[in-house]
């Protein structure tokens, strides 16, 4: 991601691991790459604040810990960091990725499930989905600028699909 | 480029194409009916779009099943699943049925909703290839 950060002078760099997000207040290039998993940003243009996760299920399942690794609980999470902080559900822009079935073509790839629980979730409050870039055949890798809401996203060609 | 402007509201296609226009050949339809037809006079002139951007909510034919039909349409004619058209769906509706009928039945590749910034088109141009990505395409 060196021709992205080039933008960003002074920017710090970070990789997003499965199961991992967090609220970023200081200016953070957050990288991750996306199979069926999905990543939420949720951006607050008043105070320049950024937030991430890369969930892997839809679902909490109270037996498996952490928090980012379902998509539901990480939601909950993030907004209730948000809002402790000050930022108002209303300023919130997000963007969902990620999601991709191609590992199982059948209707039950967690995939689509994992986006489907994503907007269910933000309508739940409701947040609003700015844009979304899911589905489809391939995996994804995306940086998100936290201090700008700007997500840059590629496609990884068939032989690279590794990610969860 | 080549890109159809799929939306009921004048002025709506208007804003669009103010942003487009600096990245391909704008064409507008006012409703899937019209899009449908364009895009098949494009197939059979042989310069198909390479973009569609569309609406949902439109009188005759709506969204969800217009890009259906431009869909079934390159594949009947023996198109490449790479190579059909990409496809933004640009809607005021933000609800996770319409999201997801979009991405995961219509072929949308990317949702984006109205009102919409200039900046958030822009970065579905270079999510779809369309216009310079910067994220290098290196193997992790």
């Amino acid at each position: 991601m060196k021709k992205v950060i080039a933008n960003y002078p002074g920017i710090q760099e970070l990789f997003l691991m499965s199961g991992d997000g967090g609220v970023y207040t200081s200016p953070t290039a957050v990288q991750t790459v996306l199979g069926s998993c999905v990543a939420v940003t949720f951006f607050c243009p008043r105070w320049h604040i950024g937030a991430t996760f890369h969930a892997l299920m839809p679902h909490r399942d109270k037996d498996i810990d952490g928090v980012y690794r379902s998509v539901d609980s990480a939601i909950q999470q993030i907004c209730a960091s948000l809002f402790n902080q000050g930022v108002k559900q209303h300023e919130i822009e997000c963007k969902v990725f990620g999601g991709a079935n191609a590992m199982f073509q059948h209707e039950l790839s967690v995939g689509p499930k994992n986006v489907q629980a994503a907007f269910e979730a933000l309508a739940s409050y409701p947040l609003r989905v700015v844009a979304s870039h899911v589905g489809g055949q391939l995996g994804r890798k995306i940086v998100f600028i936290s201090n700008t809401g700007e997500v840059f996203v590629r496609h990884i060609q068939r032989n690279h699909f590794g990610a969860p | 480029m080549k890109i159809l402007i799929v939306d009921d509201s004048k002025y709506q296609r208007y804003l669009i194409e103010i942003t487009l226009s600096k990245f391909g050949q704008c064409d507008q339809a006012a409703d899937g009916e019209e899009a449908v037809e364009r895009y098949t006079a494009a197939l059979d002139a042989g310069a198909p779009y390479d973009l569609v951007v569309m609406d949902i909510l439109m009188p005759r034919l709506d969204g969800h099943e217009a890009l259906k039909r431009i869909m079934a349409l390159q594949k009947n004619r023996g198109i490449d699943e790479a190579a059909l058209c990409k496809a933004i769906m640009l809607s005021s509706l933000d609800d996770p049925v319409n999201m997801m009928q979009a991405q995961f039945e219509d072929g949308a590749n990317i949702y984006v909703t109205k009102p919409f910034d200039e900046t958030v088109l822009v970065e579905a141009l270079r999510g779809l290839g369309l216009v310079e990505n910067l994220l290098e395409d290196e193997t992790l």
